[in-house]
Parts: C-alpha cells; structure tokens; sequence
C-alpha cells in the first residue's frame, strides 16, 4: 500500500533522481573510483543508481556517502529559502515561486545516500578506524544515520526530510 | 601476465593482475572509461541548471527580502512611535511588493495617519478612503474617517460639516474624552459663528462632560483653553494662530484683563 504512492512521489520528485545521480557520479569522478554503471532516471526501484566499485579508501567512502547529500541538501535550502520566503511571509503567491519549491523539495527529498553505499562507508571505516581516527568516528554515526534513513524510507523519512529542508527551514527561520 | 577477455567490450588482453570493475573483468582502456566516466550532455545541463535555479530563486525573490527588512524595521519603527520612519518603511515594503493587497492597505493607514499628525486631514481622509474595508476589524478605520472628516472640515471653515462629523464620532464614542472635546470645539465654532447661545450652553456642557471623563490627553487642558477663548471671544483661531497670539495660553481671567 505505501510503496505505490512511494514510487509515484518517486516520480513526481524526478529532478530530485537526476541531481543526486549526476552528483554521485560527479563524486565519484573526483574520486577516481570506476563506475560501470549508472542509471540518472528510470522505472522501478531505485529510481536511479549509480553502481561503483568498492571505494579503497576511507576518505573516498566519505566523500561519495557525503557529498551527494550535501550538495542536494545545499540545493534544496537554497532554491526553497528565497521562494517560500513570499508565501509564508507576505502571502504573496507567485506560480514561479511554486516551480522552485517543487524543484528545491525534490532536490532535498533525494538527498539519501544508499543503504550500499552507507555499508561500505562503515566496512571502510572499520578497517581504517585506527589510520584516520577522527574520520571513522565522523563516518560511524554518519553511515548510522544513512541506514536508519534508508529504513525509515517506508514511512517516507526521505521525502519529510527533503518537506523539511525545503519548507520547515525557512519556516523557522522566518518568523511573523 | 593473465590473458583474459573484457567484461565489457569482449577483446581479449594481456594484464598482471586482472582489474575487477564491479562483477566484470575489465580491460585497461574500459576501466579508464569507467574512472572517468563522463556525464552525459543533459546530466551537465541539468546540474547547470539546478545551479541556476538557485541564482534565479535568490535573483527572482530579492525584492520580498528587501521589503521582509522594511516590514522588520516598519514594526520597530511602529512600536517606537515614529510614525514618520514608520510610514517611510512600509511605503517602500508596498512599493517592493505591489502584489501584497495586505501591505498595500497597511501602508496606505500609516499614511494617512502620518498626514493626521502633519495636519492634512484632507488628504489623510482620501487615504483612509482608500484602505477601508482591506484593515483588520481590530483598527477602528471609520472613526479615523470621522476624525479625519472632522479636521478637514474645521480646516476648510465648515463648520456644520465639523459639527456633524463630531457628533457621529461622538456617538460612537460617547466615553471618549477628546471625542467629548472635539464636540465642544464644533459647538463653539457654530456658536461663534451664529451667535445662537444654544450652541454656546451645548459647548460648555460637553466641556465639564469631558473633564470628568479618564483617559485625558496631555494636550487637553490647551485644548480646553482655545474652546474656552473660542467662547468668549467668538473668534475661530487655527491653532497656529493660537498659539501666536497667547504663547502663554489662554484663561478667562486673561479675558477680563484683555477688555479693561
């Protein structure tokens, strides 16, 4: 019951797929890590993927587990904050403005890494615990939290967490 | 040296080690493909225009962050007092943001008052006009416009205009005690101008209604005294013109010193 209108939330945040693969892909070219195959958009679940060798390093995991939610996160508050802004505040109802919500939203709705992606971040930083020390203990609740989010997905933490990003922010911050 | 096939284009190729890329063997020039894989055209364009959208959201909103600031200001202003500062910001907020029929209407009330306060009731008047109907119910707007009807009036030397406009804002404010005043100002005004001692008593009457009334003014005794002048003298002075002639004000003794 809830996976239907899951993946039709899916679809209808499909800017939101294509950033956060284009930004993982990115990432891992900046990585150097080989991607064999990468999906932007498509039919099923997962509505994209990137599928990328086993980092090497812990600091690769990092910043590939890392980066694209960051900058999706980034990209949400960004557009959301200055279009909500209006509507909540002067209850001026611009359609652009509405456009952006929806694009920002999106954006912050797939902000999640992967649950493979979350594993292999804690393998790394595991074999690498003792090497990089401060990174491991910033990666350890870093990919908990990821795998807590991928499994909360059912009850659509990831959407409430890109509804939050985008519209609660800035509801926060501005107040009457 | 292994002599294996690639997983990916089929040739077959000679490595020290064989190169696992995911579940496939690889060959050399694959796996460089697959470190550099390049983002196809539209993915560029995409996250070109994700960063665009982030410009033009900021570039497209600027104009409601500047009037959220003088909104900010317009309240900080308001609070202190300064009607002035106060009329200055949200005339700019609703120039920045002419959608907004809410600040439109509340930029068009702090306007009008200010002209209260700079002694222009006409104008005031056609402003209240203009925002009735779009203001909270808490804001009392028609008897702004009765006071504002009131002021042009006296301005203007109606004096049965003033009278009317006092009276209406005094029944709706019968408690009110520069309400009361404003209805003796009118009755003296008729009375200096008829002669009719009936104006003249109401005058009187409204002034000692007013005394005993709370919530006076601290204008009110220089009030009082020019309605009194008024009375006596059967001379309708501005209160400019007042203040010209009795910088000190004004009593009925000063009255009686003034005709001997």
């Amino acid at each position: 019951m809830i996976i239907v209108p899951g993946a039709l939330i899916g679809w209808l945040t499909f800017p939101g797929v294509i950033v956060h693969e284009a930004v993982h892909l990115l990432f891992c070219r900046l990585a150097g890590v080989a991607v064999p195959d990468v999906r932007f958009l498509r039919c099923g679940n997962p509505a994209g993927y990137v599928a990328h060798e086993p980092p090497t390093c812990l600091r690769t995991a990092f910043l590939i587990t890392f980066g694209p939610f960051l900058v999706n996160s980034l990209l949400c508050l960004l557009i959301c904050f200055p279009a909500f802004m209006p509507i909540h505040m002067l209850g001026v109802t611009l359609p652009f403005n509405y456009v952006l919500l929806w694009l920002g939203v999106s954006i912050g709705m797939h902000a999640f890494p992967s649950g493979a992606d979350a594993r292999a971040l804690l393998a790394q930083a595991r074999r690498e615990a003792a090497a990089h020390p401060l990174l491991a203990l910033l990666s350890y609740p870093w990919a908990g939290a990821v795998c807590a989010a991928n499994l909360l997905s059912v009850v659509w933490l990831d959407y409430l967490y890109g509804l939050g990003i985008g519209l609660g922010l800035p509801a926060l911050v501005f107040q009457p | 040296m292994v002599r294996c096939t690639c997983g990916q284009c089929g040739r077959e190729f000679a490595m020290p080690e064989t190169l696992q890329v995911g579940d496939l063997t690889r060959c050399d020039r694959c796996a460089t493909f697959f470190r550099h894989r390049p983002l196809p055209a539209w993915a560029k364009l995409s996250l070109a225009a994700a960063l665009a959208l982030v410009v033009m959201s900021l570039a497209w909103n600027v104009r409601f962050f500047r009037a959220y600031g003088e909104l900010k200001r317009f309240s900080r202003y308001w609070e202190q007092g300064d009607i002035v500062a106060a009329a200055r910001e949200i005339t700019l907020a609703a120039f920045d943001v002419p959608e907004s029929a809410t600040v439109g209407a509340d930029a068009t009330f702090v306007q009008a008052l200010n002209l209260m306060r700079r002694d222009r009731p006409a104008e005031a008047l056609a402003k209240f006009m203009q925002c009735r109907g779009a203001l909270p119910e808490s804001v009392d707007i028609d008897s702004l416009i009765l006071q504002a009807k009131s002021a042009a009036a006296f301005k203007a030397r109606n004096y049965d205009g003033f009278l009317l406009a006092a009276a209406a804002l005094h029944q709706r404010q019968p408690t009110d005690a520069s309400v009361e005043v404003q209805l003796a100002s009118a009755l003296a005004c008729k009375y200096a101008q008829t002669c009719d001692t009936k104006f003249r008593e109401r005058a009187l009457h409204c002034l000692r209604q007013a005394q005993a009334l709370p919530g006076k003014s601290a204008d009110f005794a220089e009030y009082e005294s020019r309605i009194l002048q008024r009375i006596e003298s059967r001379e309708i002075l501005s209160p400019e013109e007042f203040h010209r002639r009795f910088p000190q004000g004004w009593s009925p003794q000063q009255r009686k010193e003034e005709t001997l």
